[in-house]
């Protein structure tokens, strides 16, 4: 299992620190990829859309799982990051804004070069927003961070970048935009296919930070920052760089997103989302990868199947009873109250998230039959 | 003391907390290449803010060294920041045992290598070799282990750094005395085998007089006396206030003599 035989040891400190010590684990991690690999040949084309929505939502709140569980910076202000790395990969991609040379274009390097561009300004940005980390902590910082996102969304993308090539509002992203290689990026289809493989290296990049010199400065800067500057961890340094990765990641998102979207406007970076990314992360289990997973999943999951309850609750009440069609347009907000209620059934019932059950479950079948509870 | 010997000098400092609070006032230790030096004091003496103010981490708490200086190696460092500090080899461990709870414990030990990232193997077999009973616990979160493992990670931590000068706040604080007995032992044998000096405070006089040789004692933020522990032993006053010993009959009450010894001989 994910455990060694008893009495058996690793010899070196490289393969105590490896990702898959066992060959159980590398079998769960292999099964996990031939899964993603199917899933679109398995499913209603339906639930491709929500797939990648869970995948946009890990991506994104990827940056928030590192800021606030494991630099213990919180933040409430995400969307801005995420919006100014899609606006900058939807400015790169448009043709008449970026003067891209043509063997780049012909190439179909122009898409995934403006993902890093979207990656890295969102990323700078970040930082900005994470300079007041450096003197405040905790409330004060939530503060700061909310500004990131007042300041960025409804004033400077909203006044000044949605406006480029006087636009107003909506940015339109033509179809046959969004290349990769030669692979158009132009069905349900492609574009899980790219977000599970943006999932699986954020992940995978984000997971080798974490076991790396970076890593556990960030971690103990959360769990005790004055005994990590005792040990020379350059506090203020540290936490502008989990800022720059956070936006990083953030600006990943937001380009993989533009290309689900046939226009990019404002409102789809709204103070909305960096709730929602804060909620997932909470109901998925703050300080943990899988809880990020877990948190998508369940939000995703609670807000599509409370769609569907209404959808078809409405049709049938319309065909039935006409006259009570308004009752209809009322339901249709339980999915916001449904997020609120959850998270507040988390914070009360389940503080450490589903990735701790998952943990606890997991454990249990490691050891089983022979619990060390004796149950 | 030969102040020419000393790897730390802390020449005469005043620390103010908030602009206001004066709490250190006119404090001089030094601390010898290789030696083991106590500061001893009550709760509130200004202990803790002598450490703090040599490693740099009196910002957190609003403190500044208003006067005096401290040099290390002969350089000036009162004015630099901790990481500054811990660079030039100044490594604290601070009071009640402040691990990485969620890191294990070989993490924990691992971020105490932060800013001497090579080697980092060798070291940790050193540590190991202090402290065998890190090695079995080492895949362990740190925040699980029990109070006694969490002090030696602490220390250990602080010897993945390569430490020129250790400085010790209360190792003792909450541990069983069996336990206390073993660090302290391993805290000889790091200073005699590895010559690290360190800077030792401590509320257990006694342990503290055993395991280092020169000692200082504050009250009210000075320094009020200083001299070797076999002399320190005999001192009345020590007998007295720290070891609760007298030579005149039975214990005294600390509340009778207390204050009034304190004026008269050291306040005044």
């Amino acid at each position: 299992m994910s455990y060694l035989p008893c009495g058996t040891y690793f010899e070196s400190y490289g393969a105590d620190h490896q990702w898959w010590r066992t060959s159980f684990i590398k079998g769960k991690m292999v099964l996990m990829l031939v899964v993603m690999a199917v899933f679109p040949y398995l499913v209603d084309p339906q639930w491709l859309s929500v797939a990648y929505t869970v995948n946009y939502y890990i991506l994104a709140a990827l940056g928030v799982q590192l800021l606030i569980g494991y630099c213990g910076q919180i933040t409430l202000g995400h969307a801005a990051f995420v919006a100014v790395g899609a606006y900058c990969s939807a400015y790169m991609m448009l043709p008449q804004h970026f003067p891209w040379p043509q063997w780049i274009v012909d190439a179909g390097l122009a898409y995934p070069i403006s993902m890093v561009c979207a990656g890295i300004l969102a990323g700078l940005w970040s930082v900005l927003f994470g300079l007041p980390s450096a003197r405040v902590k905790g409330f004060y910082l939530i503060m700061t961070t909310m500004a990131a996102q007042w300041i960025t969304v409804p004033l400077v993308i909203t006044q000044y970048v949605a406006q480029i090539g006087g636009r107003g509002q909506a940015f339109s992203l033509p179809e046959g935009t969004f290349r990769i290689g030669p692979v158009l990026i132009d069905s349900d289809t492609k574009i899980y296919y790219l977000s599970a493989i943006l999932v699986c290296l954020c992940l995978l990049a984000m997971g080798n930070i974490l076991r790396s010199r970076l890593g556990r400065a960030w971690i103990a800067i959360r769990d005790n920052d004055i005994a990590a500057e005792t040990m020379g961890v350059n506090i203020v340094a540290y936490k502008l760089y989990a800022f720059f990765v956070s936006g990083f990641f953030a600006g990943i998102a937001g380009a993989f997103y533009i290309s689900t979207l046939s226009f990019i406007s404002p409102e789809h970076y709204e103070w909305f989302f960096s709730l929602l990314w804060v909620g997932i992360i909470l109901i998925g289990g703050v300080g943990s990868i899988q809880g990020i997973v877990f948190g998508s999943v369940f939000v995703v999951m609670v807000f599509k199947l409370l769609e569907m309850g209404v959808m078809w609750s409405s049709g049938a009440l319309m065909d039935s009873y006409p006259a009570l069609g308004w009752i209809t347009t009322k339901i249709i907000f339980f999915k916001e109250a449904a997020f609120g209620l959850a998270i507040i059934f988390f914070l009360t019932y389940e503080p450490n998230g589903i990735s701790y059950r998952y943990w606890q479950l997991k454990n249990y079948f490691n050891l089983w039959p022979f619990s060390y509870t004796g149950k | 003391m030969a102040e020419n010997d000393s790897i730390l000098k802390i020449n005469n400092i005043e620390v103010r907390y908030h602009e206001v609070i004066l709490v250190l006032k006119g404090v001089s230790i030094a601390v010898p290449h290789g030696g083991i030096v106590a500061l001893l004091g009550a709760n509130g003496a200004g202990k803790s803010t002598t450490l703090k103010a040599i490693s740099g981490l009196l910002h957190h708490e609003e403190g500044e060294v208003t006067d005096g200086s401290i040099e290390f190696v002969g350089e000036r460092i009162h004015k630099l920041g901790a990481e500054q500090i811990s660079k030039r080899g100044i490594i604290q461990i601070i009071e009640g045992r402040r691990v990485f709870e969620h890191l294990t414990v070989e993490e924990n030990l691992m971020v105490g290598g932060h800013l001497r990232p090579g080697g980092l193997k060798e070291r940790l077999d050193i540590v190991y070799h202090y402290f065998p009973r890190l090695k079995e616990r080492r895949n362990v979160q740190a925040g699980f282990v029990s109070g006694g493992e969490q002090q030696m990670c602490v220390i250990g931590r602080a010897m993945m750094a390569k430490p020129k000068l250790m400085l010790l706040d209360e190792p003792s604080m909450g541990l069983a005395p069996l336990l206390i007995k073993e660090i302290f032992e391993i805290i000889q044998r790091l200073n005699r085998e590895e010559k690290i000096p360190i800077l030792l405070v401590e509320q257990n006089v006694k342990l503290a007089l055993t395991v280092a040789p020169y000692a200082y004692v504050m009250e009210n933020g000075r320094i009020v006396m200083d001299d070797t522990s076999e002399r320190l032993k005999e001192n009345p006053d020590i007998r007295d206030f720290y070891l609760g010993l007298t030579d005149v009959g039975g214990r005294k009450s600390f509340r009778d003599v207390k204050h009034y010894k304190r004026r008269k001989r050291w306040l005044t």
